[in-house]
């Protein structure tokens, strides 16, 4: 078998075993969350965002997009990857996976992968919450004037590329989530450094933080000239370094 | 073919500076029920998770196949199926997808996995969530994953382990007839000595992580009948048991 049929194999595994889990119900819980909370603060106190010829979806989607890109995207990251590695650490599954005939790393990459694609899909549900729920706040709130305006490709842009700048949560998050067998460790990690962020954001040493990174991408701002890709390149490259050191860490790892 | 499918070479291996095997070289000969025995705490899971990979000993040459596991692990685990203490099992989901997720890992044929539920008797209930299992239905479905992909070697760790009577009968005459039927070679922990009497061609008995005997069961009991009959001084001492051979040997004081 070559890489490819490993990798193939072991994706079709991993899709084997969450289903019928929580994994994949808190990709789409998350992302409604976040827009449902902003749609009854938008239901109930609109009238305090939203002024007569301004346009809603500045002050909707900005609510949404920072909500999201503070908080909610690395807690859920971590309890999303803490509750995917439970999958093996709950059933002691470590030892039955290394002693398969599939490469180790093949295991890594498409838990890697699988984790990967279920924040994309979180993204996407996120863009989609956020463009329903304004066209339903448009038809119970006309006088919002959402129905008279839109932010289609700000919100879609921009929930997609906070996608990518969450490249270095996902890796570091499912690194500590494979290597702890304790479900509080990765969740709460996670939890604290968020916290630790939000704290320390005023001060320049907080952007080093790749819990940061999606929301030091959207720099305060719905303009997408004002958007800092290099956030988004930096992401990426602790994606694809983090990756690499955890195969070969994991590689290396005994089972006792 | 080599004659011995496992070989190790004085194997050593401590967890930090806690030694717990001392130059163990193992033996299993190729087509053998070979026993490992040996009190809780004495190296067996330590040498059958050295065995299979899951962790190293540097310097040490431990060989499958006669091949080396470090440098061909793949194509060894191939060859190989496991079972290691409680088997690994996905309560979530079905006996039939948790087959499936091996079957996947060993490229097996689809119709391996309907082969080895039947072998194990768990056909009728392949589609019930592992969870509602009971726990000799687990240990079924574990030495079932076990034999996915067709293994000439199978590694059974406390196979019997939760299981009643009835059910240590069951996985007894399974696994004799893995061995007779199909010339698998059966390298089998265990503690419970009378079940592996009937069963096993060979022994290794381990304790404090140093191996005692290896060999036949025939060799081990003629060679411990003679021994306990000069300590007797009677000639006539009676062929002793395995449970007396290996309380003899792990503890003389007894």
């Amino acid at each position: 078998m070559n890489a490819l049929t490993y990798l193939c194999r072991s994706l079709l595994i991993e899709k084997i075993k969450i289903s019928r889990t929580l994994v994949v119900w808190l990709a789409f819980f998350a992302p409604a969350f976040v827009v449902l909370v902003a749609f009854v603060a938008a239901y109930a106190d609109g009238e305090k965002f939203y002024k007569p010829d301004v346009n809603p979806w500045i002050n909707f989607s900005g609510h949404i997009l920072v909500g999201w890109a503070l908080f909610v995207f690395p807690i859920y990251v971590s309890l999303q990857s803490a509750l995917y590695a439970a999958i093996e650490h709950q059933n002691r599954a470590f030892a039955y996976l290394y002693i398969l005939p599939v490469p180790r790393w093949s295991i890594y990459v498409s838990k890697l992968l699988v984790l990967t694609v279920l924040t994309g899909l979180s993204h996407i549900a996120l863009y989609g919450f956020a463009e329903a729920a304004g066209w339903l706040l448009g038809l119970l709130k006309p006088h919002y004037g959402f129905h008279n305006h839109s932010m289609h490709e700000v919100l879609s842009k921009g929930t997609l590329l906070m996608f990518f700048g969450g490249g270095g949560i996902i890796v570091i998050q499912l690194f500590i989530s494979l290597q702890s067998a304790s479900f509080i460790v990765p969740a709460g990690f996670g939890l604290f450094v968020t916290m630790a962020g939000v704290i320390s954001r005023g001060f320049a040493i907080s952007t080093a933080s790749p819990y940061l990174w999606p929301i030091c991408f959207l720099n305060n701002s719905l303009d997408m000239g004002d958007w800092r890709y290099s956030y988004l390149l930096n992401s990426l490259a602790v994606f694809v370094l983090g990756a690499l050191v955890s195969i070969q860490l994991f590689n290396r790892k005994d089972i006792i | 073919m080599t004659s011995h499918i496992v070989q190790t070479d004085r194997l050593s291996y401590s967890y930090g500076d806690r030694p717990v095997l001392h130059e163990v070289s193992l033996q299993v000969p190729t087509g053998s029920v070979f026993g490992f025995l040996g009190p809780n705490g004495s190296g067996k899971t330590t040498t059958i998770r050295l065995l299979l990979g899951l962790i190293h000993a540097r310097g040490h040459r431990i060989k499958l196949f006669g091949h080396e596991i470090r440098r061909h692990r793949l194509p060894i685990l191939r060859r190989v199926g496991a079972l290691i203490e409680t088997p690994t099992l996905y309560p979530h989901l079905s006996g039939w997808q948790n087959l499936e997720i091996g079957r996947l890992a060993r490229n097996a044929k689809r119709g391996q996995v309907e082969k080895v539920l039947e072998m194990v008797g768990l056909t009728r209930d392949a589609s019930r969530k592992v969870s509602s299992y009971s726990l000799g239905m687990r240990q079924r479905l574990g030495i079932a994953l076990a034999l996915l992909g067709d293994p000439e070697l199978l590694i059974l760790d406390e196979p019997t382990n939760g299981l009643d009577p009835g059910g240590i009968r069951e996985i007894r005459t399974l696994l004799v007839g893995l061995s007779q039927s199909y010339g698998k070679t059966i390298l089998i922990s265990s503690h419970l000595l009378a079940e592996m009497e009937k069963m096993v061609t060979h022994v290794a008995i381990i304790n404090a992580g140093y191996l005692l005997f290896q060999g036949s069961i025939d060799h081990l009991r003629a060679d411990q009948h003679d021994r306990m009959s000069d300590i007797s001084n009677d000639p006539s001492y009676a062929i002793p048991t395995l449970e007396d051979i290996f309380l003899n040997l792990t503890n003389p004081l007894i």
